[in-house]
């Protein structure tokens, strides 16, 4: 198939090719997906999941809406992480079935592939307008749970990931610096403040996304205080959600595709195949 | 500024006083330096607290991505999460530019800008706060070709102050003409407004090192799949720095 073929039939500013036939066909064979786990998350402890290239990811409601704050790494390079700012791009504000997350420099690749997202489009009758399952919110952020008013001696979704970063013997001021995408929470671009107006979910207990991995990746999981989205409570009791990792359901088409053009990783990684961190220009591309 | 959770409005403290006593002193701003930062290039600088840094537009319309650290630990910088819940997707005058977590401050506070956006169908407006940078990816994706990128042109900004490559976060797109479609999500691209003179200004919260990258996507009006069709129109700007007298508010106030 020629590169021109799998560019999709987008209007996103940066679109990039996806091979939507093989993701297609993964969810037509959605009857052999074989679970090798499942960890019901509880409290707003978080939760670190492994997941191999090629499984799956799948996050259910149990008992009704609730955010689920989502931010893969790359274990073996945590430096490469979620990058939502250029999701957004490339993707849209709102993340649905074949909406990819996509990583950071400087391999920039897909992460994770939308493959089920039962919430989107919103089927509650008289719904206020909005989407699902923003790239970010920020919502995850201590500064706005406390401008919300939520009590202080609730962790954050940030600082349930903080902690799970530095289990790992990472440092979360460098790996936890970006946003984290915030699946089951609703939200509405106000067209001409351009705010984005968080709103309670419209998503009901069985609701599921499922995430296909492209590459070994860990996810970082918080459930929000937040809740489904509403207001904060003095004592908020988070609804459980079932984590389920399926066994590797195909190997991942890989990054970049064929005859797809990508740049020299040697301009920007070292010989450990990490970003350089010594203060130098990019070579030949010096101002 | 009103964030807004579940229909609550949530006010996040601002001194609405201190700031519009700052803007009406900005005639007796002590001019310190200026620098012209070539078309296509990046450029770092530090700003001290209380002091305030002007982006100009010397030619047209250009679209500057700007990072935003603290001199203090470059791991502070802005955040677009933050950002977007607090303050929304855009910037202009009494916007405030937050850091990521844990600190998830002001960074600086938006005290002028001269844009005056042309009203259009789509809502689309200059300074976008969560654009990202272009970067090799999208050239050699979109042209085969490999120029000096956002990317690298805030690499070779952040190391003309010492910092690497790693120092590189979510920026700014300043003078960036956007929305987001309220609808589809899609974000959305428009021309430039700004002219040879406009400006946005900012007010240091913080120590600050600020970087650069004149976009080699010019003002954003040749679509992405157009960029190897010839040469996009590249400007230069001009970046001051002006001493306030003012000493900043602390945070938490």
């Amino acid at each position: 198939m020629s590169n021109q073929a799998l560019w999709r039939d987008t209007t996103h500013l940066c679109p990039k090719p996806l091979d939507l036939a093989f993701y297609q066909a993964l969810v037509a064979n959605q009857e052999h997906w074989q679970p090798r786990s499942t960890t019901v998350l509880t409290g707003f402890d978080g939760l670190a999941v492994e997941l191999a290239a090629g499984e799956l990811l799948s996050l259910q409601l149990r008992d009704g809406a609730q955010i689920v704050h989502c931010y893969p790494l790359n274990p073996a390079d945590p430096d490469e992480r979620y990058w939502a700012q250029h999701t957004v791009t490339t993707e849209g504000l709102f993340l649905t079935r074949y909406g990819r997350l996509w990583g950071s420099m400087a391999r920039h690749r897909p992460m994770l592939t939308f493959l089920e997202d039962t919430v989107t489009p919103p089927r509650r009758d008289g719904a206020v307008a909005g989407r699902h399952h923003p790239c970010f919110s920020g919502s995850s952020t201590p500064a706005f749970w406390r401008a919300a008013g939520g009590a202080s001696d609730i962790p954050s979704g940030w600082h349930q990931m903080a902690a799970l970063v530095e289990q790992r013997g990472w440092d979360p001021l460098s790996v936890l610096d970006k946003e984290d995408a915030c699946l089951f929470q609703k939200g509405r671009i106000d067209e001409y403040t351009q705010h984005l107006h968080l709103l309670p979910s419209d998503a009901l207990a069985g609701d599921r996304v499922t995430l296909f991995a492209e590459f070994d990746l860990v996810v970082l999981l918080a459930l929000s205080p937040f809740l489904d989205g509403s207001a904060p409570v003095a004592t908020p009791r988070p609804r459980p959600v079932d984590v389920t990792v399926c066994e590797r359901v195909a190997e991942p088409p890989g990054w970049p595709y064929l005859n797809m053009g990508y740049p020299d990783l040697d301009l920007y990684l070292d010989e450990k195949g990490v970003r350089s961190d010594e203060p130098v220009p990019t070579a030949g591309r010096e101002s | 500024m009103m964030a807004e959770q579940a229909g609550v409005p949530i006010a996040v403290p601002f001194d609405h006083g201190f700031y519009e006593a700052l803007i009406a002193k900005r005639d007796d701003f002590l001019f310190r330096s200026s620098h012209e930062v070539p078309a296509g290039r990046g450029y770092g600088f530090h700003v001290g607290a209380g002091q305030a840094f002007r982006l100009i537009q010397t030619a047209a319309a250009q679209i500057i991505d700007t990072c935003f650290a603290s001199a203090d630990d470059v791991r502070e910088h802005h955040h677009s999460g933050t950002q977007v819940a607090l303050e929304g997707t855009q910037v202009t005058r009494l916007t405030r530019v937050w850091s990521n977590p844990p600190w998830n401050r002001p960074l600086c506070t938006c005290i002028a800008d001269t844009v005056r956006p042309q009203a259009n169908a789509a809502n689309t407006r200059e300074h976008a706060t969560h654009g990202a940078h272009c970067n090799p990816h999208l050239w050699t994706l979109y042209t085969g070709q490999h120029p000096r990128s956002c990317y690298d042109n805030l690499r070779a900004g952040f190391a003309q102050l010492g910092y690497s490559q790693r120092a590189i976060h979510d920026n700014q797109n300043l003078f960036q003409n956007t929305a987001l479609d309220p609808v589809t999500s899609d974000y959305l691209l428009g021309e430039g407004n700004s002219q040879a003179g406009d400006y946005i200004e900012f007010f240091a919260e913080v120590p600050l090192v600020v970087v650069i990258s004149i976009c080699p996507h010019g003002t954003g009006s040749i679509p992405i799949e157009d960029w190897d069709e010839g040469e996009v129109p590249v400007y230069p700007v001009r970046i001051e720095i002006l001493d306030t007298g003012v000493t900043p508010v602390p945070w938490p106030q």
